[in-house]
């Protein structure tokens, strides 16, 4: 296991970020480690630095949060410490305590990851992802939907993972709907990996002194983009059987908007617009969007496994 | 019509009168998708969904006017009683104001 002693470790260490290289002082375990060319300059830098309490010229100010333009987002995390964002290229973070807040390392991997997309200006989702028959599958949820479960269920079933937690989708080239390749590294708790049949045994520990831990579901598949073909939000806990239902119109947008990671920031960041564009180009790419209920026992997670390969295979 | 919890629809509760004038929010975006009339309010990022006679009703509002000159317009191309129209249409506009994709006056 490696330690997650490594916070503290003075030098830099170098992810990939979908494709961009991201430089961070911070230990990010969740997040691949770069494997492109030694000498590439970075694309993103993540450093601890000074960080104002507020912005200078906000046009947002939430309880947690502001931001000016799109290009300046602050985080002010009480017991953690402050974060800015600019430019999609920049993360300087102030934490409140040395050794680091241990709650740091998901925060930037997680919302702060995603506001460096939307400044980029492409689209965060909180999913993860399945390739099945080479086409990308998102399975969109808020926490503890069952994402990660439900893709290592399929993973172990021979489909490959290309995101966790957070995938971002790139329509820059007209008509194309794809999502770039990010972790392929899942983060599963104790309960769910017990439930699935897999031993914790060797396993990295994603959270200190907590069952929670990294497995690879990658099943080796290229880093490629791939083109995106259905979003699908899940609803857990939802009474047996499992259904999936095809969502149009209206109902199928709500379900998008949903899924962006996450709304909120995205609409302060001036993302609301975009977002709502990308609806109609993500339809008329063929991109369907559904609707899973998943019942809460493992019966219930394998009809719901089940039901989606049905659909999208064929 | 769809979407959204369907208000009372006695004219009694409403806030919409036969003068009350009605407008497009100016903060809604929307866009045509499998044949159905999409909008979300920016500001409250809900999204709404209008069938081919709600579509129609956001077509007549591309200016805004009192809601006696919509009905009086709609009466005339629909075949329906107006009271009948007036009590749908009433309807249909105050969940639409709750979204903030139209307003009231």
């Amino acid at each position: 296991m490696q330690a997650l002693a490594g916070w503290e470790r003075s030098g830099t260490h170098a992810y990939r970020l979908c494709g961009l290289k991201l430089d961070s002082q911070f230990a990010l375990p969740a997040l691949p480690e770069w494997d492109g060319p030694a000498d590439a300059a970075a694309d993103v830098d993540c450093r601890r630095g000074e960080v104002p309490s507020r912005l200078s010229r906000p046009d947002y100010i939430g309880p947690v949060f502001q931001t000016s333009g799109t290009g300046e987002y602050l985080l002010v995390l009480p017991g953690t410490g402050r974060i800015l964002v600019r430019n999609g290229n920049e993360i300087t973070v102030e934490p409140e305590a040395a050794p680091a807040p241990s709650n740091l390392s998901a925060i930037l991997a997680g919302p702060i990851q995603a506001v460096l997309w939307h400044q980029r200006e492409l689209l965060p989702l909180h999913a993860s992802i399945v390739v099945i028959n080479g086409r990308a599958v998102a399975l969109c949820g808020d926490a503890a939907a069952g994402k990660s479960t439900l893709a290592a269920m399929l993973a172990g079933q021979g489909h490959g993972v290309i995101a966790d937690d957070i995938c971002v989708v790139d329509m820059r080239n007209d008509g194309e709907v794809s999502v770039t390749p990010g972790c392929t590294r899942l983060q599963l708790w104790r309960d769910a990996l017990t439930e699935l049949g897999v031993a914790t045994d060797g396993l990295e520990r994603a959270l200190e002194h907590k069952q929670r831990y990294f497995l690879d579901c990658g099943n080796r598949l290229p880093l490629q983009p791939y083109k995106l073909a259905a979003v699908v939000r899940l609803v857990r806990n939802a009474l047996p059987p499992a259904r999936l239902e095809r969502l149009r119109g209206a109902e199928a947008a709500q379900a998008m908007y949903e899924c962006v990671h996450t709304q909120r920031p995205a609409r302060a960041l001036g993302r609301a617009q975009p977002i709502f564009a990308a609806f109609p180009l993500m339809t008329s790419a063929g991109v369907g969007f559904w609707r899973l209920m998943v019942p809460r026992d493992l019966a219930g997670l394998r009809q719901a496994a089940a039901q989606l390969l049905a659909t999208m295979e064929d | 019509m769809q979407e959204g919890s369907t208000p009372d629809s006695a004219d009694a509760t409403s806030r919409i009168a036969d003068s009350t004038i009605i407008s497009r929010s100016p903060s809604v975006l929307t866009a045509e998708v499998d044949g159905e009339v999409v909008m979300m309010s920016i500001e409250q990022g809900q999204y709404f969904g209008l069938d081919d006679i709600g579509s129609d009703i956001w077509k007549r509002l591309d200016s805004p006017c009192a809601f006696a000159d919509l009905i009086d317009r709609l009466a005339a191309d629909y075949d329906a009683d107006r009271a009948s129209i007036a009590a749908d249409v009433r309807a249909l506009l105050e969940s639409m104001a709750a979204r903030d994709v139209v307003r009231l006056a």
